[in-house]
């Protein structure tokens, strides 16, 4: 994509994907938006998307979620890559400045989903390897767990302690530094 | 999908692993050990290990920096040769009140010694540190590819790794010996630069991008014959000597693709300086120019 010129980007831009969820639910998305999935893109560079690529492990409720992100993330996309092949001015800078304010309150509303739902994201961001949803996600759950308790974590998470009291105080005498 | 399912423990180990790196600290990420027989060894197959001051002090007991630090990757299980990214974050202002290490100052002579301890597979480090007397640094890698340094106090610093591909100085550097053939990426906040002093040995004349942000370090791009994206901040020097040889510093600058320039905005010299400076690299293609007004603490775009 990087050395096509820009008549082929307006071609592949256009070029529209049916995405199957494991429901069977089809979802029509341009190439651009599709192929922030590195796995997809991977599939439409072997050629192996006529009739639609299959997404047997993501339900339609969390692709349309996928989806949306990529739409979103594909226009700006597309914007940096406008942006290099043209002169910085003041007021185009403003524009991006602008842009980038607005993507970042999209993740933040993107993120506003309950905890069963932030784990399929993780999941589907991983299988279809969107690495930007993927860190999203993830740092998501990361700021949910910094400074909280193992018992915290563990009543947050519904995470059932299975060690014995002495294999608890072991493992905290072998880490102890991290518990200072 | 009932309520009250542990989700977060049926996640595959390689995704638990960039949730705890999200954590940006290797002690949190050590105390999920004890979440349940689950999360006992999952952190000690962690990619990247971050010994960072602020949010993970060094243990109390141990006296020097590779101890410390061996003290985090010691736990670490013995299969755990993946360790490729470190940084250790160890600045005195976090703790001012103990002694040594503890105060964040290290010696010269540990940091070589944690980067030879850790080399075979260590690829990035970031160094955070405040020296304890003035001192010169040695880091003799064959691993590394990714070096910043942010370390106080540093007299002479000897570089040579071979398979060194981006280099960051943050704090003035008296001296220096960089040898690293494969260098691509240079950020240099080192301060003054005088080729006497500062040798780069066996570097490529062909950089990916080069940013000088220490002011009185412009003649370090005469190091270079083509850069693909050079990034400088200058200042103009008040009287006609230190004007002249920041124009001569600047007569020829690398062949560059793009361009970036940072000026400190004043009232003096500044038209024929971007003049001088634009007709110096007429190779670029495209070029943007930062007006930074030390009145104003927001930066300027012009």
């Amino acid at each position: 994509m990087a050395s096509a010129g820009s008549g082929d980007e307006k071609a592949a831009a256009a070029a529209m994907i049916t995405l199957i969820s494991s429901d069977n639910e089809k979802f029509e998305v341009t190439e651009a938006t599709a192929t922030l999935s590195q796995t997809i893109r991977h599939m439409i560079e072997d050629g192996c998307t006529d009739g639609g690529v299959p997404l047997p492990n993501v339900t339609s409720k969390i692709l349309a979620r996928v989806i949306e992100y990529c739409k979103k993330h594909a226009t700006a996309a597309a914007g940096e890559e406008g942006s290099s092949s043209s002169f910085s001015d003041a007021a185009f800078l403003e524009v991006d400045r602008a842009f980038l304010e607005e993507l970042e309150e999209f993740d933040d509303a993107f993120l506003e989903v309950d905890r069963a739902t932030l784990f399929d994201l993780i999941l589907a961001a991983n299988y279809l390897d969107i690495k930007g949803l993927l860190n999203l996600t993830c740092q998501k759950v990361a700021d949910s767990v910094k400074g909280k308790t193992p018992e915290q974590i563990r009543e947050m998470y519904n995470i059932v302690n299975d060690l014995t009291p002495e294999e608890e105080a072991e493992i905290r005498r072998e880490t102890q530094w991290a518990f200072e | 999908m009932g309520v009250g399912e542990d989700r977060i423990s049926a996640l595959p180990d390689e995704l638990l692993h960039d949730i705890l790196v999200c954590l940006r600290s290797t002690r949190a990420a050590v105390r999920t050990s004890v979440l349940s027989r689950r999360w006992r060894h999952v952190w000690a197959h962690l990619p990247e290990v971050i010994l960072s001051g602020r949010d993970a002090p060094p243990p109390p007991r141990v006296s020097s920096l590779p101890d410390s630090v061996d003290a985090a990757l010691a736990a670490f299980s013995a299969t755990a040769v993946l360790l490729k990214r470190l940084h250790i974050n160890i600045m005195s202002s976090d703790d001012g009140a103990s002694q040594g290490i503890h105060d964040g100052r290290v010696e010269a002579s540990e940091l070589t010694d944690l980067v030879s301890k850790h080399g075979p597979v260590l690829k990035n480090l970031s160094i955070f540190v405040d020296l304890v007397v003035v001192s010169d640094v040695s880091l003799l890698s064959d691993s590394l590819q990714s070096l910043r340094l942010f370390i106080q106090n540093m007299r002479q610093l000897e570089v040579v790794a071979p398979r060194l591909e981006k280099l960051l100085v943050w704090r003035h550097v008296m001296g220096a010996r960089i040898s690293c053939p494969k260098l691509a990426e240079l950020v240099w906040n080192g301060g003054h630069y005088d080729p006497s002093h500062h040798k780069f040995e066996d570097v490529r004349r062909h950089l990916r991008l080069l940013e000088i942000e220490s002011y009185g370090a412009a003649s370090l791009m005469r190091q270079f014959v083509e850069v693909d994206n050079l990034k400088l901040q200058i200042s103009i020097p008040w009287g006609t000597p230190g004007y002249e040889r920041l124009l001569n510093e600047t007569n020829q600058l690398p062949k560059c693709r793009t361009l970036h320039i940072s000026l400190l905005w004043d009232d003096h010299g500044i038209s024929p300086a971007m003049l001088h400076l634009l007709r110096s690299c007429n190779s670029a293609r495209k070029v943007s120019i930062n007006l930074i007004d030390c009145r104003d603490p927001l930066w300027v775009m012009s």
